[in-house]
């Protein structure tokens, strides 16, 4: 079996310290069955959306001529509400409950839940792993100055050594495209509108999950500084495939998501680097800071 | 002199969001004692072949060896001597092999559970009646409390039996009893009873803050 937590220290840069953790996280998920495992594990599932979906467009400015080439380094976090502590499970097969009970979810309380049902049956639902934050990182190149538009990619391959996950890979790429030069140069703000799509696997279809965000982004320079906002939407859609206590495989399909985004950032430009930190609201709160090199 | 201000300004801001307790761009490890759960399940197969329509058929099993809890725990990570409980979290039954009659009916019918050579045995399922001329996936069994406590305290042996070190043997037997109709002619079917458990135990982990 597989798990879902490992993607989430994984990408936080912390699965060394944590393969006990996503190993435990296998046995869990063996013990739901495929619905409420969708409500056990939907906290990642909204924090993968929020987190993916940060800092992508950061500027308003795009050259309409002048090549540009920036690597970006991004860490993306968000802070988990009270409310995606809890799920209500519902009655697996061959259980027939006698009382409704608060289940923990993944990033709920690590205690276990017990549940009463007919005739004296028990059933047990996982206790969670107690996680108030959620970070990600993921470096970015980005190319402009061909006709005011900007392209982005993001790109990470990485082989999880000796987990029995595989590869975790990342990729991402889209476009942005100025809006400023088709308006009066006098125009107070710089304004682009962009689309970004992004595929996010984990161990060959363990997970995977597919992102799109469309945002018009406004921002305006005061000599270093440049303060931006952003407004747009995001989709994210998630599965997940793993094995139940009989080995057979269960494919998740979780809820396809859609949310408004917006954010509320600011930048430095220097003449090598860039510093950028910013808010979002999207499928959470967070935040997202990030450090970029280039030309 | 006011660019470097901003910069400077600019900075600070950067580093007061990223040294900000709890801030979810700087995670942290903690050590945690969670509590997991762990499912694993026993199949009885009950054929019901040639005239048994009013007889009951026994299977025989070793619920130890059947169940393999020490694998289970073993593949939750858990230590067996962490294992919190062990408890019957319920019954299912599915229609594997259905007979030839597409009307065919299971009627009245229980299941009763025992240790081999109980007697008499408590009954775990009773007065269920269902489809038996069609195949379909697990249904809920309608159980029964008496039941219920003997497969418990069997799992609570068997787990007694891990704990101290002792191969987990426990014989067990099933018996099914009941009607199928039409009753005017034979009935040839194989259906199946899943028993399905639940162990929770505590493991410790490193888990982000």
């Amino acid at each position: 079996m597989k798990s879902i937590l490992r993607i989430a220290l994984v990408a936080t840069g912390l699965l060394a310290g944590a393969g006990t953790a996503s190993a435990q996280l296998e046995a869990n998920l063996g013990a739901l069955d495929d619905e409420n495992a969708v409500g056990y594990l939907t906290p990642l599932s909204t924090a993968l959306s929020a987190t993916m979906n940060s800092s992508v467009f950061k500027t308003g400015h795009v050259p309409k001529s002048g090549a540009s080439i920036h690597l970006q380094a991004n860490i993306m976090g968000v802070t988990f509400d009270d409310e995606d502590r809890t799920y209500s499970p519902s009655d697996p097969v061959g259980f027939q409950s006698t009382e409704s009970v608060d289940a923990p979810t993944v990033i709920g309380d690590t205690q276990a839940v017990e549940q009463q049902g007919e005739a004296g049956t028990r059933l047990w639902h996982p206790g969670g792993f107690d996680v108030e934050n959620f970070t990600v990182a993921a470096p970015q190149l980005e190319i402009a100055g061909f006709m005011g538009t900007r392209a982005i990619f993001r790109w990470i391959s990485l082989d999880l050594g000796d987990t029995d996950l595989g590869k975790l890979e990342l990729f991402g790429i889209g476009v942005q495209h100025s809006i400023s030069q088709y308006l009066d140069p006098d125009f107070p703000v710089d304004l682009a509108v962009g689309g970004f799509y992004q595929n996010f696997d984990i161990g060959d279809g363990l997970v995977d999950t597919q992102m799109f965000q469309f945002m018009v982004t406004g921002s305006k320079q005061y000599g270093v500084l440049e303060p931006y906002l952003g407004l747009g939407f995001d989709t994210f859609d998630m599965s997940a495939d793993y094995t139940d206590e009989q080995d057979f495989s269960i494919e998740v399909d979780f809820e396809k998501e859609n949310n408004l985004h917006l954010t509320a950032g600011g930048r430095l430009n220097f003449q090598y680097f860039m510093i950028h930190g910013e808010m979002n609201l999207a499928a959470e709160t967070g935040f997202a800071a990030g450090i970029s090199l280039g030309l | 002199m006011r660019q470097k201000l901003l910069s400077l300004t600019g900075l600070c801001l950067t580093t007061m969001l990223l040294a900000g307790s709890g801030c979810p761009l700087i995670p942290s490890i903690e050590e945690k004692v969670v509590q997991l759960a762990a499912g694993a399940s026993v199949i009885l197969e009950f054929e019901a072949d040639g005239i048994i329509n009013d007889k009951g058929e026994k299977v025989v099993f070793d619920f130890g060896q059947e169940l393999d809890l020490l694998d289970i725990i073993d593949d939750a990570g858990i230590d067996v001597e962490d294992v919190i409980e062990i408890t019957l979290a319920g019954v299912s039954y599915r229609v594997t092999v259905p007979d030839p009659d597409p009307t065919r009916r299971i009627v009245d019918s229980s299941v009763t559970v025992g240790r081999l050579g109980d007697d008499p045995q408590a009954a775990l399922v009773t007065a269920f009646s269902d489809d038996a001329g069609v195949a379909y996936d697990f249904r809920t069994a309608p159980l029964d409390a008496a039941g219920v406590a003997v497969v418990n305290s069997m799992l609570a042996e068997i787990l007694a039996d891990i704990q101290s070190n002792q191969n987990p043997t426990l014989a067990a037997s099933a018996t099914w009893s009941g009607r199928s109709e039409p009753a005017s002619e034979d009935t040839d079917f194989t259906w199946e009873l899943k028993v399905d458990i639940t162990v929770v135990g505590e493991i410790t982990v490193d888990a982000p803050e």
